[in-house]
């Protein structure tokens, strides 16, 4: 047996702490795609390249909306400025973390034969005169990007499914929704299942993503008969002049809701050995404005995925996208061009190490290696699609591993296109850049949905794989909050130092902190956010009437004379309360010596404390007695043990009687 | 059904066992197997052979992570049917590009790593990786996913995976380099 396939069995039996769990989530449709690409790569032969000698313009295939009723996007905003002063001063300034570059980053390497390896159908050249450009937030991110984006409700998912199925002439027979774990709401797609009939397939799937991706699969593969043969020259499998792709831009045009496409292509990195280089094709919505143009290029696309099957080449899936209609546009933002771009470039000291092997030749960018300029957006999992001026610069790599010597080294340099001085640097200059760094999550979300940018954090405890932010501010909510009396008593409330409640109390101090967890028992999850601690110091005093109950024989987790505290819920909507449950609900909580509901407060085993005494007193022979117990100093916090168990603490006065530190005083809610 | 509810039935010899395991991680050691064999009958196939073989090993084995414990088995039977398959030259697929990718760093020969605990070694090797990168690192070589669809999972572009897949295989073959010596 090779070396090589020794390691990969013996792969199988490392711990099972590295082996991530993928469960059902990590297997989406649109993977399908690759695992069909890298067939087809693998069967086809090599062509000559000839898209560019197509001729096709867009008014080729323009298509008449006849989706009108049925539009499965919103239009995105895009409002160009109105040059004034004011304009320009009222745009929202953009957080970056990379202003000791002045933004400008190293994106990624790749290996190529030539320079016009990278060309493309990037609509925008040199020659446009653009004086601004628009940026915008993105709504779909949500938390690490482990579980994809996330913006859409239910409904909203819903419909779009059976938008997109009504498009291909079928309806919904049924849905699934996967849900992230960890942030409430958060959908990461939705999975529909329909009848393949008009196509003649057995049936078709449809998932929307979070973002609003669609991705449809063909239960069985659709040949080219009765149009564009899918052949290698039609653009199908790889290279070709694209018109497979423009004849399927027809067939579902209902889908894509193009009404003006623009063929596009790229090329695939090649691997070290120089394979794979294959051209492939997509769609955008083409547009007489040059703005939209570049944004429908970066943003609003389709493309077909093709495989192999029996010596012929099939359709298997749909791709559709346009991530702009979850962006919230921030403004027209006034730009540099790309020869001030490149001498920014040029006069910034970036690192000469790029990656591993990788070096500026010369230790510096010279201009000379420049190869190429484009204008694109960041469009990945980005807190802000922002405009850059991507540099393809000729880099040298010292591998011998690149087996094909031909082969040549590029870096992409990004540098923004939008004016420095619209830029901030919101790093608090107090937290230590490394820890941030192994932070991997770019922004936090909080129990009532709100989020923060990692590096907006007031302190991070550094660790390889357990870095800590934390923020000046907690959530607390009224006692009764669990979700069936979320609408009666509230949601979270976010508060901070000096705020005052509406019951009378006020907070005296307050922290969240959240956890990057990335190692040992947790790596199961891949990696992830996870909350970590809570504090909140209440002053002043609140009442909190209920029952005294008393356990009349042991039980599981209780023993006779215990006595437990259940407030009424209906009288108490004010008295405040933290946790962190699962799904960011106050219900069913473990804590030691009892469990803890959400409303039911646990006063600890009468035996031990004074206090217990005192409400022991309390009793006549009665085992049930109600009564109103005056709190004040109130101390609520959450943390979560090494186990993973999260616990509860909240201490308090109660009833003119000082509790201390241990859990049988302190009231658990 | 609860995990350690699954592996009681099994100590019972109970044959709701395995289609409590189906049930459960059906579609989880169907996708391990398709990545591997990539093709639909050949995974059901493994996948069935998975519930067989977990039933003769438990017990004695009592698994503490049945999912892990279940894919790792599946796992070893797709790797063998694709070994089977390969031999038969009836085409490689993705398992084989991950052991082609895996040659770079430890070479072709077949005498090199006689006598090492890989296991054990590769537990050292996991443990320095960055959570990122081991997690890049397993869902090619252990679960066998395409390049392509790990940049579709983590959002970022495959330039990206192949740069960490490069760096973990480079850090691979000093790690077994240093052993070695």
């Amino acid at each position: 047996m090779k070396n090589s396939e020794k390691i990969y069995r013996a792969l199988g039996e490392v711990d099972d702490e590295y082996i991530p769990y993928i469960g059902e989530t990590k297997r989406r449709l649109p993977l399908k795609f690759a695992a069909a690409a890298s067939v087809t790569a693998a069967a086809a032969a090599a062509v000559i390249f000839t898209v560019q000698n197509t001729g096709f313009s867009p008014d080729e295939l323009h298509f008449e909306n006849t989706w009108q009723d049925n539009k499965i996007y919103s239009d995105y905003v895009y409002e160009k400025s109105d040059g004034s002063e004011d304009y320009y001063e009222s745009l929202p300034k953009i957080p970056d973390d990379r202003m000791d570059t002045k933004g400008i980053y190293a994106s990624y390497t790749a290996e190529a034969y030539g320079i016009s390896d990278f060309d493309n159908g990037n609509p925008w050249d040199e020659s446009m005169e653009l004086d601004s450009l628009p940026a915008y937030k993105n709504l779909s991110l949500r938390g690490n990007a482990q579980f994809g984006p996330g913006y859409y409700t239910k409904e909203e998912l819903t419909k779009m499914a059976e938008k997109a199925a009504a498009a291909l002439g079928t309806s919904v027979i049924s849905t699934e929704f996967e849900y992230n774990p960890y942030i409430k709401d958060h959908i990461i797609y939705l999975e529909a299942e329909c009848g393949g009939e008009k196509y003649g397939v057995g049936s078709i799937g449809i998932s929307i993503y979070g973002n609003g991706a669609i991705s449809v699969s063909f239960g069985d593969r659709i040949s080219g008969e009765g149009g564009v043969p899918f052949t290698d020259e039609s653009g199908a499998s790889r290279g070709g002049d694209g018109k497979a792709t423009l004849f399927l831009a027809e067939k579902f045009k209902e889908l894509l809701q193009l009404e003006n496409p623009v063929l596009n292509f790229s090329k695939e990195s090649y691997s070290f050995s120089g394979d794979g280089g294959e051209t492939h094709f997509s769609l955008y919505e083409g547009s007489e404005d040059p703005v939209k143009r570049i944004l429908n290029y970066n943003f609003n696309s389709a493309s077909f995925g093709f495989t192999a099957s029996d010596n012929a080449v099939v359709l298997y899936g749909i791709e559709r996208s346009n991530k702009l209609a979850a962006a919230e546009f921030l403004g027209d933002y006034p730009i540099i061009s790309a020869e001030e771009a490149k001498q920014m470039l040029l006069s910034c000291d970036v690192p000469p190490d790029i990656n591993g092997s990788w070096y500026l030749k010369d230790g510096v960018i010279k201009e000379e290696n420049i190869k190429k300029t484009e204008l694109i957006y960041n469009n990945y999992y980005e807190e802000f699609f922002l405009p850059y001026y991507q540099f393809t610069v000729e880099v040298e790599c010292d591998g011998d591993w690149i087996t094909d010597k031909n082969l040549k080294s590029y870096c992409m340099y990004c540098v923004p296109a939008v004016k420095t001085e619209y830029f901030f640097d919101d790093i608090n200059p107090d937290l230590d850049k490394g820890a941030l760094a192994a932070f991997f999550s770019t922004e936090i979300e909080f129990p009532d949905g709100s989020s923060a940018r990692k590096s907006q954090a007031s302190r991070v405890l550094p660790s390889d794989h357990y870095p800590i932010l934390e923020y000046d501010f907690a959530f607390l909510r009224f006692l009764g909050g669990a979700e069936d009396k979320k609408a009666e008593n509230g949601g979270w409330i976010k508060v901070r130092e000096g705020d005052a409640l509406e019951n009378g109390l006020f907070v005296s101090s307050a922290d969240y902190a959240a956890a990057w967890c990335g190692s040992g028992e947790y790596y199961q999850n891949n990696g992830e956010v996870h909350f970590y601690s809570s504090n909140i110091e209440l002053r002043g005093s609140a009442e909190i009437t209920g029952s005294l109950y008393r356990v009349k024989e042991d039980g599981e987790s209780v023993s006779a004379g215990d006595l437990y505290f259940c407030p009424d819920s209906s009288e108490n909507a004010k008295i405040p309360i933290i946790a962190e449950g699962e799904d960011n609900t106050a219900a069913k909580l473990d804590i030691p010596g009892g469990t803890a509901d959400g409303r039911a407060v646990y006063l600890g085993n009468i035996e031990n404390v004074y206090l217990s005494d005192y409400l022991n007193n309390l009793f006549g022979d009665d085992d049930l007695v109600s009564v109103t117990l005056s709190l004040e100093n109130i101390k609520l916090s959450a943390r979560e043990n090494e186990d993973g168990t999260r616990e509860l603490r909240t201490s308090a006065d109660i009833a003119g009687f000082s509790t201390d530190d241990y859990s049988t005083t302190n009231v658990f809610f | 059904m609860d995990d350690s509810r699954i592996v009681e039935l099994y100590f019972k010899r109970s044959e709701q066992a395995v289609e409590e395991s189906r049930s459960k991680y059906g579609k989880y050691c169907n996708i391990i197997a398709d990545n591997i064999l990539r093709s639909k009958e050949d995974a059901e196939e493994c996948v069935n052979e998975a519930w067989f073989r977990a039933w003769n090993n438990i017990p004695p084995a009592k698994p503490k992570k049945l999912a892990l414990f279940l894919g790792k088995i599946t796992r070893n039977i797709a790797i063998d049917m694709i070994r089977a398959r390969t031999a038969d030259k009836r085409g490689a697929g993705e398992a084989e590009m991950c052991i082609d990718e895996l040659a770079e760093c430890v070479g072709e020969e077949d005498k090199i790593i006689e006598g090492l605990p890989l296991r054990d070694l590769l537990n050292r090797f996991l443990a320095e990786l960055l959570p990122r990168e081991r997690e890049i690192f397993m869902l090619r070589y252990w679960y066998t996913f395409s390049v392509k669809e790990i940049a579709r999972q983590f959002n970022i572009n495959e330039g990206a995976v192949k740069m960490s897949l490069y760096r973990s295989r480079c850090s691979l073959q000093v790690f077994l380099s240093n052993e070695e010596s």
